[in-house]
């Protein structure tokens, strides 16, 4: 498969500041692409730099095919941003809106009319394109900055934190409609902060952490390599760090425990056994799935959410 | 209507989101400004604490606003979050800064004719309450002072406006600690041009501001280089912010 995006090694520094720290991923063409990681990893930062709104200081960028360094200028056409922060005209209404940046993109007469009507069909608002912005839920505000960045038929689409602070039904429209890019073979990078996301959205990811790469690649490959089988109890009278038969790391999580172990049934078993003994009441007993969050856990020591 | 026109448009302003209650207010304050003006003025004038060279110094308070408008246009992408957006177009710094360009001086054009009008209207004034001092003050005078003043302002106003914009970019750099030298680089130059000018002014053959700033010169030399002068320090000023804005803007 063809590689959309190429990073090799890059370095971005803001002061004595490290914001990415050879940072080397790359992305396949027509896959859906997740950069995970905490608040202040570098996700924005690699994100702008991507769209070429910022320069990096060493290191090499290939973005469909281009240089990023010395072909900046075609890299923008082909490529669609949304930005974490809703850009739109309030007093507007999402036609006038969408008119608005198509004709910035220079797109002109009946195929912008054409594009418009496309783009609000995609984010699921048709019904209301005349209805002004201000009017609009966040989720329905981040569906026409969606829009706006489709308008010029970007061939790669960069998402960053599209779901923070929006409705579940936005979050499941554009759920649908990254999926449904993906089906016209347009590249989709994806960035959040929320594991499940990911998870059910990209086929390849990067976890990301103080500027630095720490897991990347097929995102079934990360969970077999990485994640670790897992059990979950609480138990109030469990105020201290359980020790049992086969575990491994105990990490607290929530108000229970997360015991990390090669043999689950056995864990499971030497729990309830204990509990029995101690006369101890159990609220909850699980086992964890192996997930990104685990991940994330076990090469860091800290929680996404941390 | 080009994608270029299309930018310029959104840096004045005339197309989007304008909110009516603030443009409502800004007209009555306006309004209001101009009636004081002109009741101080009169009463001014009327105590003879005002002269008729007055008509040809006070728009040169406009390159002051040339300046202020192009920063706003900059800083305005940063404060209203649509920073990403702008710079992600798909078109080079130059041409995003040319339209900013464009909007501030077609703005300046704006807030000149306004100010050109109100000269005027001072003079017709002047000419009814005080017709023994300002007789001698006729429409050639007006028209010669207020033709050379705005060349000599139109000249200087590329420079200011991207001075304006080159301030507001650094701003957004990791060099944003050079920004005091840049106030005191400016306030040194905008005192050293008003010193000038107000000389100029003051002197009795009322010697363009140029001829003063280049003794020893014509006055049409003098202005020819001026003028070019202005516009070759605009050009390369523009040129470095747009190499700011591409190389180091924090985003």
């Amino acid at each position: 498969m063809n590689k959309a995006i190429d990073i090799k090694n890059l370095v971005k520094r803001y002061d004595s500041k490290t914001a990415l720290d050879d940072v080397s991923f790359s992305v396949s063409s027509g896959s859906c692409f997740g950069l995970l990681g905490p608040n202040g990893a570098g996700k924005s930062t690699a994100m702008k730099i991507l769209t070429g709104i910022i320069e990096y200081d060493s290191g090499s960028v290939d973005v469909l095919g281009f240089d990023l360094k010395s072909q900046k200028d075609d890299i923008r056409t082909l490529v669609g941003y949304v930005p974490q922060e809703i850009t739109l005209y309030e007093k507007l209404s999402a036609y006038n809106n969408l008119r608005f940046f198509g004709e910035l993109y220079g797109i002109k007469g009946r195929e912008l009319k054409k594009r418009i009507d496309d783009v609000l069909e995609q984010v699921g608002l048709t019904d209301h394109a005349n209805s002004l912005i201000n009017t609009f839920s966040g989720g329905m505000k981040r569906r026409i900055n969606i829009a706006a960045a489709l308008l010029h038929k970007p061939r790669l689409l960069i998402l960053d934190e599209p779901t923070v602070g929006i409705d579940p039904q936005s979050r499941n429209h554009i759920f649908g409609m990254i999926r449904a890019l993906k089906k016209d073979g347009i590249t989709v990078i994806y960035s959040t902060h929320y594991m499940e996301e990911v998870e059910s959205l990209c086929d390849e990811i990067a976890i990301i952490d103080h500027g630095r790469v720490i897991a990347k690649g097929d995102l079934n490959k990360i969970l077999d390599k990485h994640a670790v089988n897992a059990v979950y109890v609480e138990s109030e009278q469990m105020s201290k760090i359980p020790v049992f038969e086969y575990s491994g790391k105990v990490s607290k999580k929530d108000r229970g425990w997360v015991i990390e172990t090669s043999n689950i049934l056995g864990t499971i078993q030497d729990i309830t056994k204990k509990a029995m003994e101690l006369n101890m009441a159990v609220k909850e007993l699980e086992i964890v799935r192996p997930n990104l969050e685990t991940v994330f856990l076990s090469l860091t020591g800290t929680s996404l959410r941390d | 209507m080009s994608t270029f026109s299309k930018l310029v448009m959104n840096d004045i302003g005339i197309a989007k989101n304008r909110n009516r209650q603030f443009a409502y207010w800004s007209k009555i304050y306006f309004f209001t400004a101009i009636i004081c003006g002109f009741i101080i003025y009169t009463v001014l004038l009327l105590t003879s604490q005002v002269t008729p060279e007055v008509i040809g110094i006070a728009p040169a308070f406009l390159l002051f606003t040339s300046f202020f408008t192009s920063m706003a246009m900059i800083i305005r992408e940063w404060k209203g979050n649509t920073v990403g957006w702008w710079l992600q177009l798909p078109y080079s710094r130059k041409m995003l800064l040319g339209a900013k360009f464009t909007a501030g001086f077609i703005r300046f054009l704006r807030v000149a004719v306004i100010a050109l009008v109100i000269s005027l209207a001072f003079w017709i004034e002047g000419m009814i309450l005080k017709p023994s001092i300002w007789k001698h003050y006729d429409v050639g005078y007006v028209t010669t002072e207020l033709g050379k003043m705005y060349i000599e302002i139109l000249a200087l106003c590329p420079l200011l406006i991207v001075s304006g914009m080159l301030f507001a970019i650094l701003r957004h750099t990791k060099f944003r600690p050079v920004s005091p030298l840049f106030w005191v680089a400016y306030g040194g130059l905008i005192s050293l041009m008003f010193s000038t000018f107000f000389n100029s002014k003051t002197n009795t053959d009322f010697r363009s501001t140029w001829t003063f700033a280049f003794p020893g010169l014509s006055t049409g030399t003098t202005l020819i280089v001026g003028i070019l002068l202005s516009f070759v320090l605009a050009y390369l000023i523009f040129q470095f912010a747009a190499f700011l804005l591409e190389k180091h803007a924090e985003v």
